[in-house]
């Protein structure tokens, strides 16, 4: 035992005080002192203790061991405060970096607050469109039921349905927990002094529940109310209009509105933020109300299609399996009504589901979208490679710096943490900029939003407002993530590389070292590198805007068949107003001061098709194949249009009830329907379901004139048909005038002609032809507006990047300079010399942007118009441009190096 | 660290802080606590301001030739939060409270 105890004592001379101090050392230096002193202190207080009582042998002295031990733990605790420590000091050492050279920090903080403030500006947008889930209840469950196939191609979505054949889905399939049908159409809102066009979404009873939206104010419709036609007439409303229009009341419910001279019960008020699918509906009825809003046999007859529907999964039914069922529903429909089994444009009609956040969305719209979001990446890219480019420079300026560091002895993943903490600073300060730019860009985004209307097919896609666009969390996310990666992206290359710094040379060289330009020779390509990107990467982004620049110009240039300049075209919707209203106010309209003519049309050219249907023509069995277009019109539609005749007469006002019933026809009708024939002369009818009996009479054809454009510019003009409004046919209720004044400014007595006629009919859809026409391109117009603000971007950073490179190296070589001028070399000589290095990088960089360009210009395709994806024109165009843009970066610098005086220069150092 | 969440043994430190144990050493004779739990604890608690640390006066270290000692006392908070905790902790009263003694003046 005694011998036992002197070995201890041997081995362990006071081992606890060893202990502490070798567990110290992995205590953070700040605390490292302290620590260790209140361990030993207590250590050695209790020794003396021991000594006093006597009481030290091998067994305290192995509890003081023991308690020794415990060091280590309170060593571990303290652990992360060192991380906090460095990182501290690495984050004000970072500060004062950045404030001791303000116009680098400036320079890279506001490209980095550019891109990536445009990139979260762009997603946000993606974010509304994509990602952010619909507000329903289990938004995932809600499918979108077609009725055909959808083509997405033909951007045109199949999806409508006649209500008993939805009757057929409703009733026998047994994948929904719920189905509804859904169809909004604008009525007036009668029985007022100020009437008012409201959007109505006429839906089933069922259609609340399935998307689990209730009533903020009443309740929502009930089982009863959508089950007998024409009865329980309920109505819902909007927040805003119950804001409007009953001042937020809460006694509204029981209270009633005059839609079309109907009357409704208010039942409830929705929700703020509800406006049904299309996200612009005001007033709610259900379906049971068609009969008296639309016309009587609207629920009976199979082939009347006219509204879409939408259905929530039951629980456990996979969409698969949903979409095997449709099969059954299919051949259930198509047994109990037997018909052609395509649609006129074509797809085959088999039930299809879809889910609902995928079908209210354009495919078209969402494809530009995407590629917006590739461009603004670009950007970015150009903008890292920008900031990865001053901070090389820096690095360079900086080696004393870090090989001082390196000696005292700072390790190299310390040296690189130091210089990635820089650089995240950077990023996070342009991240939080960025989210200033992205808010004021969301802005500028919804005012330069493409129109919803823009592609005539509005309210089955139009679904998302770009109001709503905001930043929520995914965005903050989105924008804070990828201000961190680009920190990591532009600062790990510099880092890395300085980390690697030969010590010995750095310290001996002098500032600005006469040698560093060559020495640094592999330095300066890895900058060169960044340039050629930078370039390679701005031409990619200016051709993809000179395609969509020249592709808008053509679409500009379409010829529309008819002149828009001074016309203003008005709706004055009546469903029972008698045709005497109209002719009165088109007399009114016609002598107001200001007005060069007035007239009425179904629609009026770039509104969309008032009705298309397939002809039939005396004497010949029906061609089922040409889709013609039908206006009803008042005899100064073409003069007011100042649509061509080219043969035969225009209507007159003597084509009236009792006199024979004439038509115009457009060219391309003369073309499809009378191939080498005189279409002047022939006679002709819309084709009419047999199942209607009717007595339609043939209709004589007086003339032929030249096709305007009524849908998509970029489809080419379509058979149309004209048939005169003052002979029984479609009501012909939109206004058009033409004017010699500002059209804009005759709304208003328009309005007040209106209203003394009629109190019930409203004046809506004001709008400017010019005006209608720059919203039919607008979504052309947003791509190419945004495409080249981002490639005007892009340029700007390549040339910075090109000037600092340049204005590096030759800042560098300033004693070379100074030599050749010396040795006798002429300015023109130096200046030559210079420009090769930067003209080098350039054609690099225009070579494989050009690469680049052809590859990504492919995704453009399908948003150009008459332009090719490889333009030449374009393509040669926007590299000279680049070219012309880099030489310059290039040459004031190189003009500079020219002029050196030698003696300055040799004396430098 | 937040009231209320004093975890037991925080609780028995504390108790032993306020009968008059202020160092370290001291703590774990009294609580039989390891040295791995009442160091840890003890800088919780300073760094959430329920205790706070001094120096013993250098006269005093010296006499004994040796560095002087850290000890701990409870803030005002940390008695507040002590009495919550004595509370949630009713048995610690009756079976564990040491006798209270007067501090010893070594660091006076």
């Amino acid at each position: 035992m005694e011998r036992i105890r002197c070995a201890i004592n041997r081995i362990f001379p006071r081992s606890y005080l060893w202990l502490i101090r070798f567990i110290g050392l992995i205590v953070p230096r700040r605390l490292r002192a302290g620590w260790r002193q209140e361990w030993e202190a207590e250590l050695r207080y209790r020794e003396t203790l021991l000594v006093e009582w006597d009481n030290l042998n091998w067994k305290t002295k192995l509890d003081l061991f023991r308690r020794s031990l415990g060091a280590f733990w309170d060593a571990l605790w303290l652990q992360p405060q060192r991380l906090e420590d460095e990182m501290f000091q690495d984050f004000r050492f970072g500060l004062r970096t950045m404030r001791k050279s303000p116009l680098l920090t400036l320079v890279a903080v506001l490209s980095l607050a550019l891109g990536i403030g445009a990139n979260t500006a762009i997603f946000g947008v993606v974010n509304a469109l994509m990602l952010r889930p619909l507000p329903y209840r289990q938004p995932e469950r809600l499918v979108k039921v077609y009725q055909a196939q959808p083509d997405p191609a033909k951007g045109m979505l199949p999806s409508i349905w006649s209500y008993p054949r939805f009757e057929i889905l409703r009733d026998q399939s047994q994948s929904f927990a719920a189905v509804a049908g859904v169809a909004q159409n604008a009525y007036n809102l009668t029985g007022t002094d100020n009437p008012e066009r409201l959007q109505v979404e006429m839906v089933s009873a069922s259609y609340f529940p399935l998307l689990g939206v209730e009533a903020a104010v009443g309740r929502t419709f009930t089982a009863e109310e959508g089950q007998t036609p024409e009865a329980n007439l309920t109505a819902l409303l909007s927040y805003g209009l119950w804001q409007r229009r009953f001042g937020g009341d809460p006694q509204a419910p029981g209270k009633t509105i005059e839609l079309d001279k109907h009357v409704f019960t208010i039942a409830g008020v929705l929700p703020p933020g509800f406006r049904g699918q299309s996200g612009t509906a005001e007033v709610w009825t259900t379906m049971m109300a068609a009969p008296l809003l639309r016309f009587k046999r609207t629920l009976a007859a199979p082939n009347n299609y006219w509204f879409q529907v939408i259905a929530r999964l039951k629980d456990g039914v996979s969409p698969a399996q949903a979409q095997s069922e449709m099969q059954l529903i299919t051949a259930e429909i198509e047994k109990k009504y037997p018909g052609p089994k395509q649609t006129l444009a074509g797809s085959a009609k088999t039930v299809t589901i879809a889910p609902l956040q995928a079908a209210k969305l354009d495919p078209a719209i969402r494809k530009s979208f995407l590629i917006l979001l590739a461009a603004v990446g670009l950007v970015l890219l150009i903008a890292c490679a920008n900031v990865a480019n001053l901070l090389m420079a820096r690095a360079v300026a900086r080696r004393k710096e870090f090989a001082l560091r390196a000696v005292l002895g700072a390790g190299r993943l310390r040296l690189i943490r130091q210089l990635l903490t820089e650089s995240a600073l950077l990023a996070l300060l342009g991240g939080a900029l960025g989210v200033l730019v992205a808010r004021w860009a969301i802005l500028l985004l919804k005012n330069f939003r493409p129109s919803d209307d823009a592609q005539f097919w509005t309210s089955y896609t139009r679904t998302f407002d770009f109001f709503t666009i905001n930043m929520d969390w995914r965005v903050l996310a989105f924008n804070f993530a990828l201000a961190l990666l680009t920190g990591i992206l532009f600062g790990l290359i510099p880092a890395i590389q300085s980390s690697f710094a030969n010590v010995n040379e750095s310290l001996k060289e002098g500032a600005g070292g006469s040698v560093a330009g060559f020495r640094n020779l592999r330095k300066l390509s890895a900058r060169g590198l960044l340039v050629v990107g930078e370039i390679a990467l701005s031409l990619v982004l200016l051709i993809g805007a000179g395609l969509m620049i020249k592709s808008l110009a053509r679409l500009q240039a379409v010829n529309l068949g008819f002149s828009p300049e001074n016309v203003l075209t008005m709706a004055v919707p009546s469903r029972d107003a008698k045709p005497e209203l109209y002719d009165q106010l088109l007399t009114r309209v016609q002598s107001l001061p200001g007005v060069e003519a007035a007239s009425l049309g179904s629609t009026a050219p770039l509104l969309g098709y008032a009705s298309k249907t397939v002809m039939d023509i005396e004497g010949r069995t029906t061609d089922g194949s040409i889709g013609v277009g039908v206006h009803s019109v008042s005899p100064e539609f073409f003069k007011t249009l100042r649509i061509n005749l080219l043969k035969g007469r225009v209507f007159t006002e003597q084509d009236r009830i009792g006199a024979p019933r004439v038509a115009l026809i457009n060219q391309a009708a003369a073309e499809r329907l009378f191939p080498g024939e005189e279409p002047v002369g022939k006679r002709i009818r819309p084709y009419i379901d047999p199942e209607y009996q009717t007595d339609e009479k043939f209709v004589e054809i007086v003339g032929v004139v030249a096709g305007a454009k009524y849908g998509r510019l970029e489809e080419v003009i379509e058979p149309d048909i004209y048939l005169s409004s003052l002979q029984p046919t479609d009501p012909a209720q939109t206004l058009i005038v033409r004017s010699s004044v500002d059209p804009a400014a005759l709304a208003p007595s328009v309005r007040r002609e209106v209203l003394a006629l009629d109190k019930n009919v409203p004046l809506t859809q004001i709008q400017t032809m010019t005006d209608r026409a720059a919203e039919v391109t607008s979504r052309t117009r947003f791509i190419a507006v945004l495409l080249s603000l981002f490639a005007a971007l892009a340029l700007l950073l390549a040339t910075m990047g090109i000037y600092s490179v340049m204005a590096y190296s030759i800042s560098a070589r300033t004693r070379e300079m100074g030599i050749r001028i010396a040795l006798g070399a002429q300015a023109r000589d130096v200046l030559r010399l210079v420009m090769r290095d930067g003209l080098i990088l350039l054609a690099a960089g225009l070579a494989i942007g050009s690469i680049a360009a052809f590859a990504a210009a492919r995704v453009l395709r399908s948003q150009l118009y008459e332009v090719s994806s490889s333009d030449p024109v374009t393509f040669i165009a926007v590299a000279l441009l680049l070219a012309f843009v880099a030489c310059l970066a290039c040459y004031f610098p190189a003009r500079r190096a020219a002029k050196a005086d030698p003696m300055t220069a040799l004396r430098c150092e | 660290m937040g009231k209320g969440y004093l975890s037991y043994s925080v609780a028995v430190i504390m108790q032993a802080l306020d009968n008059g144990y202020q160092y370290g050493f001291d703590i774990m004779d009294i609580t039989g606590l390891p040295s791995g739990t009442v160091y840890p604890a003890l800088r919780r608690l300073e760094e959430a301001g329920h205790v706070k640390s001094k120096w013993e006066k250098q006269a005093i270290a010296q006499q004994q030739s040796r560095p002087p000692r850290k000890y701990y006392e409870l803030t005002r908070e940390g008695k507040e939060a002590l009495a919550e905790a004595l509370e949630r902790y009713r048995l610690l009263e009756q079976n564990q409270s040491p006798a209270p003694r007067k501090p010893r003046p070594a660091h006076e």
